[in-house]
Parts: C-alpha cells; structure tokens; sequence
C-alpha cells in the first residue's frame, strides 16, 4: 500500500516539475515580447527605451532584465546604444505583429464578445503571445480588416503603421466646439472603466460645456456628462465629422401603432447581434411599426419588419436609428 | 486546374480588403432589396384578416389581466392531462411487463437456466427496464404531443415574451422558460430545446439550469412523498389537493432556484460570453395533428425512451447483484447502505436513500423502487401500493421523519441530472467544462441545501 501511494506521489511531483518548466519556458518568451512591444512604444511616441524603464514596466528583478535584453540583442531584435535602446528592423517587424495580434484581439472580442470594454486590454495582452500570423489574418478577414481598434489606436498591416493623426486632449479642447473621440486609453483599467462606464465610446461627438477645477462639463449623445480631469486626460478628441455620435430618434421613441423607416444600425452593435438584428430584416429603409409592449415592465417590445413580428428588448431598441 | 484556384483565392483576398467594416450589412442590404424585387411580382396579400386576428389574440394572450391566468391554466391543464391521463397506462403497462417477467424466469427455470442468471437477466436488467418503460413513457406520450400542440399553434412564443421581464432580470432569455416547460417532460429532452435560444450565453444558462425543473421520472417520488407524509396530516377530504399542492410547491423551488443561478452565472462565469435577444411572434397556425404526433412520438418520445432503455438496463443488472451479493450474511446493498449512512445523516437523509440515487444516475424513475428493496430485504425492486404498508415501512421500520420527506424532495429536485441528461450537455455544448459544472454543480447545491436544512431542523 505504502509503495504504491510513494509512485502514484513520485508521479505526481515529476508532471509538476514538468509543468512547471513548460511554463517558464512560456513565461520568458512572454517578457520578451512585451519588453519588445515597451520599446516599440517608446519609439512610437518618439523616445528612447531605457533598460530602467523595462525592468518598471515588466516588474522584473535586476538579473531577469539583463538577461532578457542580452536574449533580445542575441537574436538581434535590438541594439544598445549610449542614449539607449533601440529595435532593429526585424525587431520592428516582430513588434508589429504582437501589435497586430493585440490590436485585432482587441476588436475581436469588443465584437463577439460581452466582455466590459475596460477588460478587453487584459485578454488581448495574455492572447497576443499565443496568437500568430494565419490566426491573427483569419480573424482580421472575419473582422473585415479593421484598421482602428476600440480604443482609436491604428492596427499595423503588412508591417506598416499609420500615423496617429492629430489629436488634442480633451483638457485642451476649446469650450463650446464640437469633437469627435479618437481615442480612449485602456490603461490604468480604473479610468478606462469609469470613462466606459459613462458611455463614452470611441467616434461618439462631445461637445466641451463648461471647465472648473479638476472636473469637466460635457454634452455626449444628447445628455450631459461630467468627468473629472483624470478621466478626461485619457481622452482625445478630434475635428473630423462624427459618424455615429449624433443624438438620434431611435426604434425606442416610437408610440404604439406609430411607422418609421430605419436609418441604420448603430456601430455599438456588432457581431452576433448585429448580424441576427440584419437577419430578420432590420436593414436601412425598411418601414418599422412598434405593435405591442410587454404589459410586464415594458420590455420586450414587439415590432412589425417585412410582415413579421419579432420582439427586441429595450436596449437594443435603442440602437436602431430612425428616419 | 489548381493554379487558377489559387489565384481566384489570392484575388478574392486582396479585393475583400477593399470591402471596407460594413460589406455584411451591404450583403444582406442586397440580398433583402433582390428578395423585395420578387416578391413584389409573385406575392399578392388578399386580405389583412389573418394579421389583424392575429393582433387581437395577442392583446388577450399578453395581457396583464388574462396573460398570466391563461398561462398558469395551459399549464396545469397539461400537467392534469398527463399525471392522470398516465395512471391507467402506466399501471396495465407494468403489469403486462411484470406479468412477461414472471412468464420468462419460469421460461428459464424450465431450461434449466441456474437461478443466479435468471435473476440478473430476468428481475435485474429485464425489472429495471421494465420499471422505466412503464414509469416514463405513458406521461412522455401525453406530455410532448399535447406540449407541441401549443408550440404548433404559435402560443409558446407568446409565453417567453410575457416571461422575458423575470429571465431578463436573471440574465436569461425568455424563451428559457418553454425549455424549463420541457424539462417537466424530461430534461434532456429540455436540454435539447435549448437550440431555439440563439445567443450563447443564455443558451448555455438554460442548459446548466434545466435539471433544477422535476421530469417526470422525478415526478413519482414527489407524488408518493406528498401523499404519504403531507397530505396524511389533512383530512382525506383534502388530501389530493394538499399532494397536489404540495408538488406544486417544490416545482416553485425549483423555478425560483432557476432563476437564481441563472442569475449567479450570467454575472460571473458567462459574463464575456455574447447575448442578444431576438424573439419572433409567428402567425396562430392551426396546429397539424399529424405531424405533431409524428415530432412529438417518433423525434422526442422514442429516442428519450431509448436512450434510458440504453441507461436502465445495467443499472437494473446492478440493483440486482447488490441485492442478492452476500457478505457475512448481509447484501452489499446493506453494506453499501450502512456505509453511506454518516453523509446521509447530514443531509437529513439516510444511506439507502443516497445508494437509491447512486445507481439511480441511469434513470431517476427507479429511486423509489430501489429504497424499498433496500428497506424490506427484498432481491428485487419493489413497489407498494397500500398506502398504510407504505408508513409503516418508511416511519416505522426505516425511521423516516418529517425532515426526511423534506429533504428527499429537496434532493429529488437538486441533485446530479440521470446520465442521458448529462450526455446531452455534453453533445449539446461539446465542452467537457460545461457537462462537468452542469452535472455536479446541481449536486453541490442539493447536498448543500439538504445538509442546512437538517441541520436546522434539528436545532428546534
């Protein structure tokens, strides 16, 4: 008995071991790639990438730093230089594609998921070290290529980034000028929840109302909004006319027995709701009768599209532009 | 041949980069302006008589007065229909099947078959079918027809939109509340119906949920539950309704612990998973009596029953070799029993009661059955009749209190779903995390609910 029990725990420790080494392997090719995608980054914005700014920012130890990035100049990703770090073009190459991954994740699961908008960073930050080259284009051809990812950064392709076009803060935007959001900074998560959480998405219009210490005044979607300027300094704003952001009538305002033709489908729909919503009819142009409302709460309503009725809850109601 | 493929692949690639994020919208767009274009030429409507018909049942249908009267009456309507409309079938079908049981082992004797084999095939794997077929498929056969009646003539849509407020609250759909229906029929049969739910998330909610509703192999023992320790302390004026009422009741736990892990698991396990809520309201049709017994009897009834024939036969085997398999004088049924009796004790139950659901995973109908083999020493499943033999077995000679009759019905509701049930998760989802958590999360909960409730029962 005794013998048996000291295999079955020998065996045990062995698959631990094991495991354990496969996920340090994993974990070292992790670092590698996010110190990689930090000076990316870096250079992005026009910096140089420290060796101390590495170590803060993957939270590693002083030894785990300086073999990370003697592994990295080994595989000749980077080169060291006085001022300091710097990629080289195979270097460039890799980081835009762990970009591309991320980015395209990010996307993807803004879409096809109900994952909050403020967790999609995580999942795609775990997600872009597993995912490569034909997964990653097969979701993009899903996605029908995106360019822009949900928070308003650009995607590279083909090893390629566009420019971030010009964007000013929303602490700086002129008071009373209409904007368009152009993009929303995912970290730190706490912000991005609280601006998420508000509705404020990327391409909505806002227009600046009033600014007193350390909180903003804005008008968003038809109603006003306050932000505190912590939040609103992740947020950056641009002139280019809005597509989505206008405040207007949807399936929702409708009275009972009233017609009318749908617009269009709001961005904040996609994937499966999106493509179910099409489906059943709910295409541009096509006359709508709201028929009957839940006498339970109001909700679901039911709506009259091509001569079927089909019931839709309240919140996606709201969704469906009308003329 | 080849070479040409590649290039209409690599072209077809480049150009749908090009097509920009909305091409699925001006696909569809398309195809429903096409489809406009045809029907404008071929249809013609006579007459909006059907539509506004239509428009009148629903008002009565959704109503807040009529809507939910209507509905609780459909409902106890088909309820009546197949508890009573099963009796007389189920018991000239048990005793034809146990009649054959008695023909064939004498059949064997005179083979001169040794009397082990006779009773592991003749009142072990034959009983056990036996038991089931007669228990399960008179109910099933009134259940679906007369369930697909209403689904046929367009009435259950109805009911999911007046659903829809509670199951939204809960993160579920409202259609979940016809696949909870079905589930009174029986769960996989339930689980199965879960298709019509298209969004993910609430498909996978009413799946994992779907046993916290009794099916009709589970039905019996609340019945008998009822009748011998709640409706006997009424006067036998009233004693059906009490039972009746008494079921009732533990349905409403059951509908009430539904909604409350809906709830739990779309704010925690589900929460990424996508949702969205579409729900047609088709046209009353006149239900096609034809076809539904066809669906109804060939598609649900028959494969449900098969696939516990398939189930009970070993278990039936099983029950048989722990009862008539001695150690020491005692069967191992005994043993078993006397070994599971600390847990069972915690939970306000006792060990036979715990075996009668251990080999009872194949097919719920034979719990009852096995408790009282167990109790009475007997070598094959049992059934009694007589009311007042029933008491003294469980009270007198068992022990069984008020707090075991609760808590067995607690426990006849939450506990693992029979093993077609969670096949079906399994074949329905294809994801080994999802059959795991839907069959021992139920269990987690009905040991945990049994084990607090004894507990304080026995402070007072």
């Amino acid at each position: 008995m005794l013998i048996i029990f000291g295999i079955v725990f020998l065996i045990l420790v062995v698959i631990y071991l094991l495991r354990e080494r496969k996920n340090n392997t994993r974990m070292q090719q992790v670092y590698l790639e996010d110190a990689l995608k930090y000076i990316f980054n870096r250079e992005e914005s026009g910096h140089l990438a420290t060796m101390e700014g590495i170590k803060g920012t993957l939270a590693v130890s002083n030894r785990q730093n300086h073999e990370l990035i003697q592994q990295l100049q080994q595989n000749k990703l980077i080169m060291l230089s006085e001022e300091g770090l710097r990629l080289t073009g195979d270097g460039r190459q890799l980081s835009m594609e762990i970009v591309r991954a991320h980015r395209i994740w990010e996307t993807f699961l803004e879409r096809e998921t109900d994952l909050p908008l403020h967790q999609i960073h995580q999942y795609a930050d775990r997600q872009e070290h597993t995912t490569r080259g034909a997964k990653v284009e097969a979701m993009a051809a899903h996605l029908g290529f995106p360019t822009v990812d949900p928070h308003g950064d650009p995607i590279p392709e083909m090893g390629k980034m566009a420019p971030e076009p010009h964007r000013q803060n929303l602490n700086d935007w002129e008071i009373g000028k209409e904007g368009r959001i152009a993009h929303i900074e995912d970290e730190p998560i706490s912000v991005a929840k609280e601006i998420f959480k508000k509705g404020f998405r990327v391409d909505d219009a806002v227009r600046v109302l009033e600014r007193s210490e350390g909180n903003i005044r804005l008008e968003h979607l038809g109603k006003e909004h306050h932000l505190n300027s912590v939040s609103a300094q992740n947020i950056h704003l641009t002139e280019a006319p809005s597509v989505t952001g206008e405040a207007l009538k949807t399936l929702d305002d409708l009275k009972q027995g009233e017609e009318a033709r749908i617009r269009a489908l709001s961005k904040r729909i996609q994937g499966l709701s999106r493509r179910r919503l099409l489906d059943l009819g709910f295409t541009p142009g096509v006359p709508v009768q709201k028929v009957l409302i839940s006498a339970f709460g109001g909700d679901p309503t039911v709506y009259r599209v091509r001569g079927a009725k089909i019931a839709l809850r309240k919140h996606q109601a709201k969704q469906i532009f009308i003329q | 041949m080849e070479a040409v493929n590649r290039e209409i692949v690599k072209k077809t690639a480049e150009i749908r980069k090009e097509l920009g994020q909305d091409f699925r919208d001006t696909m569809v767009e398309d195809i429903y302006k096409d489809a406009e274009q045809i029907a404008q030429k071929v249809v013609a409507i006579k007459s909006a008589r059907q539509y506004d018909f239509d428009q009148k049942l629903d008002k009565i249908l959704t109503s807040p007065v009529f809507g939910i009267p209507i509905m609780g009456a459909l409902l106890a309507l088909v309820f009546w229909l197949t508890i009573v409309g099963a009796n007389v079938p189920s018991a000239l079908l048990a005793d034809g099947l146990f009649w054959l049981e008695d023909q064939m082992a004498q059949g064997m004797q005179l083979l001169g078959a040794p009397w082990w084999l006779t009773g592991f095939l003749i009142h072990g794997v034959y009983k056990g079918l036996a038991w089931v077929v007669s228990v399960m498929l008179p109910p099933m056969a009134i259940f679906f027809p007369v369930f697909t009646i209403l689904e046929d003539f367009g009435y259950l849509p109805r009911v999911a939109f007046n659903m829809d407020w509670l199951f939204r609250k809960a993160g579920a759909h409202g259609k979940q509340s016809l696949t909870m229906a079905m589930g009174f029929g029986c769960n996989a049969a339930g689980i199965i119906a879960t298709r019509v739910i298209e969004s993910p998330r609430e498909r996978i909610i009413a799946i994992l949920t779907n046993n916290f509703v009794p099916c009709n192999g589970r039905f019996p023992t609340l019945i008998m539950l009822s009748i011998v320790f709640v409706a006997a302390a009424f006067p036998p004026a009233m004693a059906s309704v009490v039972a009746a009422g008494t079921v009732v009741a533990v349905v409403l736990i059951g509908v009430l612990i539904t909604l409350i892990v809906s709830s739990v698991l779309s704010r925690t396990v589900l929460k990424g998973e996508a949702s969205s809520f579409t729900l047609e309201l088709p046209p009353y049709r006149k239900p096609a009596i034809g076809r539904i017994l066809y669906t109804s009897l060939i598609d649900r009834t028959l494969f449900v029953l098969w696939r516990a024939i398939i189930m009970a036969a070993p278990a039936g085997g099983l029950i048989w070799l722990l009862a008539n398999i001695s150690i020491q004088d005692q069967s191992l049924a005994m043993w078993i029993a006397g070994w599971l009796n600390p847990a069972g004790h915690l939970m306000g139950l006792d060990g036979a009661i715990l075996l009668a659901y251990l080999v009872a995973i194949p097919a719920n109908e034979i719990v009852v059955p096995t408790i009282i083999m167990i109790y009475s020493h007997a070598g094959t499943m049992l059934d009694i009749t007589q009311l007042d033999q029933l008491r003294a077995l469980l009270v007198d000679q068992a022990g069984w209190t008020m707090l075991t009759a609760i808590n067995l019905m607690l426990f006849a509701l939450l506990h693992n779903p029979c093993s077609t049930a969670i096949l079906t998760i399994w074949k329905e989802t294809k994801s080994l995390r999802w059959t795991v958590i839907g069959a021992l999360m139920p269990l987690g909960i009905g040991i945990v609910v049994t084990f607090l409730v004894a507990q304080i029962w026995r402070l007072f």
